[in-house]
């Protein structure tokens, strides 16, 4: 376009998708590609059907398969950093005691329109697609989280 | 029809959810003491049984929640 002043010239080679990108980086893009991918085809299934299991399935096995190539090598941190306290650990562990212990409250007081457990929140929330979409991916980078730590 | 029983129920629950998102804001102020829910799972997972029944346990909630 006349009068658009371009910027300086590219360096050579810095167009080529990937250039100087470890084996790792290159692969996010298309594991977010097959994340998002799954989500929607997650998002457009319901509970209790072959759809459902399937993209469930599916996401599971990939995890798995992740987390076994992993498997083999060392720990994430070395000893000494094993050692070090990341901090205090027990507010956390007293928050879910405390979700679960309510959790079970409510799933064993009954009816769930009256005491809902948070499956029965969830089940509200996610009938709409596009929620379930998110709490699916939601899910999956968690899953991805644990299988690359 | 929304019983109070069931209103009280979504109240706690919005509580423990508000505990939980300001647990996460507070490991993340600098000085803190308590700890990243991720420097614990990091530490977690730097075993293999507790790795073992992160992973199991994730994939048990996917299953609970999208498929069954």
């Amino acid at each position: 376009v006349a009068g658009v002043r371009l910027g300086p010239p590219a360096r050579l080679g810095a167009g080529r998708a990937g250039a100087g990108l470890s084996p790792t980086h290159r692969l996010v893009a298309p594991a977010a590609l097959l994340a998002a991918g799954l989500s929607s085809w997650a998002a457009l299934t319901d509970p209790f059907t072959a759809g459902a299991d399937a993209v469930t399935a599916v996401a599971i096995a990939l995890c798995l398969a992740v987390g076994a190539r992993g498997w083999r090598r060392a720990p994430a941190l070395p000893d000494s950093a094993m050692a070090a306290a990341p901090g205090r650990w027990w507010p956390w562990a007293i928050l879910g005691a405390l979700v679960v212990a309510f959790e079970l409250v409510t799933f064993f007081l009954g009816p769930r329109a009256d005491y809902p457990t948070l499956s029965s929140l969830y089940d509200s929330a996610a009938g709409l697609r596009p929620v379930k979409g998110a709490f699916f991916l939601a899910w999956l980078a968690l899953g991805a989280a644990l299988v690359r730590w | 029809v929304v019983t109070a029983t069931a209103t009280a129920c979504d109240a706690i629950w919005a509580a423990m959810a508000a505990l939980v998102a300001t647990a996460i804001v507070v490991s993340h102020l600098p000085g803190t003491r308590l700890a990243r829910l991720s420097a614990l799972l990091r530490r977690a997972r730097a075993a293999r049984v507790p790795s073992v029944v992160l992973v199991l346990g994730w994939a048990w909630l996917g299953w609970h929640f999208f498929a069954r």
